[in-house]
């Protein structure tokens, strides 16, 4: 008798594995990366974007950036630029939530002016770059719908295990009909990305390379590349001097704050 | 004498405060700036030149303007009257030196900003500025700001009116970008209900005006000697400001009070024995500001209202509208922005002058999203009432790290004899400005 429930549980949960369907499974893969990646508080870091244009020629951005965990909603970033002097001091306050559209705001250096900018801008460019904003801050793992498709060897050579999963953005006014990442299974880095259009065009492909684990808990790539298939430019954005557990508090990501970091 | 005293006080706090013991990280001293070349075209002879016949019918075409008869001028100072030159291509150079020293892992902030324009043609746009010269000191909850440096207050694209803390420094251009110094010392409190800002203001500014033989003047010389403030205390008197700030989710607001020397002027037309002068006159007024931005969407709706008091008749104005960005416009990587504004201006010929009472903007921004982040900004008033219009456009570059370039027009269109803009109707410039950074 208790051999039978025991065999009748295991059954249960067996076929509850097997119940599993591919879009359940690349969510909850999505929900364990997303999970193995919180717990840093507050970071900083230093950025380099390198931008190359269709003939080669290279042209450089330095920025200093820096991100809060927000308990209950998605995180808070501002990123400053350094270089070129022309857009010195000149930064961008985000304030990402799960569910609603992000707040936004410019702060321009030349007249001192916080400017509220519309977070429609899923589909700008950042900063000239190939990356677009949606790229960059819409990557909060409740706005898509997922497909594992199937396991495969990384793209990155390494000999290591991938999922390869498909995300499709809930939102109608993203750039993007589907993404698929390749996700390694050991660690949850994701060393490639292909990017689809609305036309289910493969527009463009970002690479990350020399990811490191951090405080013993978090995985950063040194440098991530989008090239873009479609004119040929690609944009490589570099991270250094990483912090953890920065201690940065609420106050550091206000209106206030990206007009002080500006000076 | 006065701002000798600030100037030595501000000295002795900046000098003092990094000496002081503090913990082992050291302060960090940053130098940089730019060189700007500019050229500046006017395509039509002046308003006020050789070729103008002296007389008493230009009064006539300021509304509104005091005029105050103290003597008959004499023959001489008539026929000798100061007149516009016919020179068409005006160059000038300017240097921004701005040297910085944060410590106290960036908590604490000294900025040292100096301006100079030298402009050989045209003397008193000649002139020097400390655009910064402050400390900043910054704490969990609050942070203060002590000494000479600019705010900006507004939401809108086409016509600034709450932005009441700095002194317009037009000589350099006739937009409201670009401002003098302002003492001053600004506490702002972060609270949970929002972000508080006090500001205590010393010492007024004077707007800056061209030379008698330059362009962009009025039918007479101004008279800076001569200039009237209402206030005893003159450029003395201490003003003050408070604004309060939040954001609730998709809506930006604040709420501003202003009580002090109107940053803009009155114009006295005096007629003397040395001739016909504009005199400056500075009231003391009051001023509520209120500003909101909404966002929705690609959407941005914007909104400035103010009441102003002390200044003639109280009056009300208001500047309101929106901003549609197409991002991504035709897959080209560029962002088209279309904005599209109405300003309302309630005042009386008992208050300044103002060019907008009842004007239409519209605007387009064009950002190319590409290495050199060139930008494309152009916007058109047009008077509601009579089609004047006032068109603008701004054009920039990086050429590589160390040049950019910037090209923009001003234009006044069919500006007719009874608009404050009259003046400087044949006044229509284009200029182009190279930066060198250092």
């Amino acid at each position: 008798m208790i051999r039978a429930t025991t065999i009748l549980l295991l059954l249960t949960i067996a076929s509850a594995a097997w119940a599993e369907s591919a879009d359940e499974k690349g969510f909850r893969i999505a929900q364990e990366a997303h999970e193995d990646s919180r717990g840093f508080q507050s970071s900083s870091n230093m950025g380099e974007m390198i931008l190359r244009d269709r003939s080669g020629k290279e042209s450089t951005r330095r920025y200093q950036s820096r991100a809060l965990e927000v308990p209950g909603d998605a995180d808070k970033t501002m990123i400053v630029f350094e270089w070129p002097r022309d857009i010195d001091g000149l930064g961008l306050l985000t304030h990402a939530h799960k569910t609603r559209d992000d707040d936004q705001w410019l702060y321009l250096p030349s007249n001192k002016r916080v400017k509220r900018i519309s977070s429609g801008g899923r589909t700008g460019s950042f900063a000239g770059s190939e990356f677009s904003y949606e790229d960059l801050a819409g990557t909060y793992y409740e706005r898509f719908d997922y497909t594992w498709l199937r396991d495969e060897a990384c793209p990155d050579g390494s000999g290591r295990l991938c999922w390869v999963i498909e995300r499709r953005p809930h939102d109608r006014e993203s750039g993007y009909s589907r993404q698929v990442i390749w996700m390694v299974q050991d660690n949850y880095t994701v060393p490639q990305t292909f990017f689809f259009d609305r036309k289910n065009t493969h527009i463009k492909t970002m690479v990350s390379n020399g990811y490191k684990l951090y405080d013993g808990k978090f995985w950063r790539a040194d440098s991530i590349t989008m090239t873009n298939l479609r004119n040929g430019r690609s944009s490589t954005m570099k991270a250094s001097d990483f912090k953890f557990s920065a201690g940065l508090l609420d106050r550091d990501f206000t209106r206030r704050a990206l007009e002080n970091a500006g000076r | 004498m006065r701002m000798t005293r600030l100037v030595a006080g501000l000295c002795a706090t900046l000098l003092v405060v990094p000496l002081a013991p503090r913990p082992a990280s050291a302060g960090e001293w940053s130098f940089d700036g730019r060189i700007v070349g500019e050229v500046r075209g006017f395509p039509y002879s002046p308003e006020f030149g050789a070729g103008d016949k002296p007389g008493f019918d230009d009064i006539a075409i300021i509304d509104g303007v005091t005029v105050d008869f103290i003597a008959l001028p004499t023959l001489d100072s008539i026929k000798n009257r100061p007149v516009q030159s016919n020179q068409r291509v005006w160059p000038s150079i300017a240097i921004y030196p701005h040297l910085t020293y944060e410590w106290n892992e960036g908590d604490d902030i000294f900025s040292l900003l100096p301006f100079a324009r030298l402009d050989p043609y045209n003397a008193r746009r000649s002139h020097f500025d400390l655009r910064e010269f402050y400390w900043l000191h910054q704490e969990e909850a609050w942070d203060l700001v002590f000494g000479v440096t600019e705010v900006f207050w507004g939401v809108v694209e086409s016509w600034h009116l709450v932005d009441v803390i700095n002194q317009l420094d037009q000589v350099e251009d006739v937009t409201q970008d670009e401002k003098l110094g302002q003492p001053m010392v600004n506490l702002n409190l972060f609270t949970e209900y929002g972000e508080f800002e006090l500001y205590y203001l010393p010492r007024f500014r004077e707007r800056t005006f061209p030379s008698d033989n330059a362009r962009l003047r009025g039918p007479f010389p101004i008279d800076e000697d001569a200039t009237i403030f209402s206030s005893g205390l003159g450029k003395w008197h201490p003003d003050v400001a408070a604004r309060y700030e939040n954001t609730f989710d998709s809506l930006d607001m604040a709420l501003s009070v202003f009580h002090g020397t109107s940053r803009q002027p009155n114009f006295v037309v005096q007629i003397r024995k040395d001739g016909i002068f504009t005199v400056p006159s500075y009231d003391i007024m009051t001023q509520l500001g209120l500003e909101a931005t909404y966002v929705y969407e690609e959407w941005l709706f914007k909104l400035e209202t103010i009441g102003r008091f002390g200044q003639g008749k109280p009056f009300p104005a208001t500047v309101g509208g929106f901003e549609y960005t197409f991002f991504d416009a035709a897959n080209q990587g560029i962002d088209l922005g279309v904005i599209g504004e109405y300003i309302y201006d309630g005042r009386d010929d008992t208050a300044p002058a103002t060019p907008f009472e009842n004007d239409g903007f519209v605007g387009l921004r064009l950002t190319f999203n590409d290495q050199y982040d060139t930008n494309f900004l152009t916007g058109a008033f047009i008077d509601v009432d009579t089609r004047a219009t006032f068109y603008n456009f701004e054009l920039t570059r990086r050429l590589d790290d160390d040049w950019s370039i910037e090209i923009d027009g001003r234009f006044f269109i069919n500006i007719p004899n009874d608009d404050p803009l009259a003046p400087v109707r044949r006044d229509s410039f284009v200029q182009l400005k190279l930066a060198r950074y250092f």
